[in-house]
């Protein structure tokens, strides 16, 4: 028993660390190498951790060395275009003009229903709208909308926008300063102290404090709900 | 990109020496047993027969941690079954028995995982004279 918890404790630390070593991109967007190695990193860290005859180091050479080739191919997709159109192939065109590109359709194997349920996601009703549909090489549909179709932006109704505020930051985090958010921010201890007197309230009555470009604050205290 | 790379090369190190080591652990356990048992096959009496054994069980206890976290358990517990054996057939003093039983033994530790490059090497040894 106690070598199962063991080699579960090792195994989860390990797995955790490989995902984490292959980045993020990994959790949102999978490329088809990346989502066999996803596949065979949880194969391989559950192999030893069924057969406790099998030794760990096993489990974790194999895991570690699969993480290392998913690091070079990702390297390598990112310095050489061909390679990468090697690996994970082009973005395909499936609409164009309102237009669907049947051939495109047949080749990629995507049916025009799957191509509506991206449409009904980003809010356009008909084909007529789409300027164009494409097959990203992660699996994904986008949809451009014919200009006529799109929202109006600020710049197609010709007025000038509120300045941005920017994200806003936390600084104060459970009555705790987030040192590195308040240094990246160029907020001093002072200013935060004048911040929090403002609100009339003490810093450990503060659930989070948050400050955007533009200077502005935002409270919640503790107790709030 | 600079934690990629130190990331890839901590990979790179941690697989290259596991590799080596195991390599390496492996030929000189696989080394010692067959010269403890080359021992066993060559001795004339009982006693000195017994005391080969024992010192092989002795090399064999010494070097079990390493070995189990290289080695899958069962096929140590197949030589473990060939130690037994060793001793109850040393104990009625049968040397036929103990002769193949020996011979048992060596070719399992051969069979080990990754012992298998020490033969290849040899061999290689062994072609080029």
């Amino acid at each position: 028993m106690v070598v199962s918890v063991i080699r579960c404790i090792t195994l989860y630390v390990a797995v955790v660390v490989a995902v984490r070593i292959m980045g993020k991109r990994q959790i949102g967007e999978l490329q088809p190498s990346e989502l066999v190695i996803t596949i065979m990193l949880s194969e391989l860290a559950a192999l030893p951790l069924q057969d406790v005859n099998m030794p760990l180091i096993w489990g974790i050479m194999p895991m570690f060395l699969m993480v290392a080739l998913e690091l070079i191919m990702s390297y390598l997709t990112l310095k050489s275009m061909v390679f990468r159109r090697i690996c994970y192939g082009n973005p395909i065109m499936l609409v164009y003009g309102g237009v669907i590109n049947k051939q495109n359709l047949m080749k990629t194997r995507v049916s025009v229903e799957d191509i509506m349920e991206s449409m009904r996601g980003q809010g356009i009703s008909t084909l007529e709208d789409v300027q164009t549909a494409v097959l990203e090489t992660n699996g994904t549909i986008s949809i451009i909308p014919k200009q006529e179709a799109a929202p109006p932006t600020a710049r197609d109704l010709k007025i000038k926008p509120k300045k941005d505020g920017g994200v806003p930051v936390i600084i104060v985090m459970d009555g705790h300063i987030v040192e590195h958010n308040m240094k990246a921010k160029g907020t001093t201890e002072k200013d935060l102290e004048v911040i929090i007197q403002n609100y009339g309230v003490a810093m450990e009555d503060i659930f989070m404090l948050t400050i955007d470009d533009s200077e502005n604050t935002y409270l919640i205290k503790r107790d709030e709900k | 990109m600079k934690r990629t790379f130190i990331c890839f090369f901590g990979i790179l190190v941690f697989v290259l020496s596991v590799s080596v080591f195991d390599g390496v652990f492996m030929s000189s356990f696989a080394e010692n047993m067959e010269s403890v048992l080359e021992e066993i096959q060559n001795v004339k009496s009982f006693d000195e027969m017994k005391d080969s054994a024992d010192k092989m069980v002795d090399y064999y206890k010494s070097q079990e941690f390493l070995l189990h976290r290289l080695v899958p358990t069962n096929r140590l517990e197949e030589i473990e079954v060939s130690f037994v054996k060793l001793k109850a057939f040393l104990e009625v003093e049968n040397y036929d028995e103990c002769l193949a039983i020996a011979a048992e033994i060596e070719s399992r530790v051969n069979q080990l995982y990754s012992t298998g490059f020490r033969n290849w090497y040899q061999k290689i040894k062994k072609c080029i004279g």
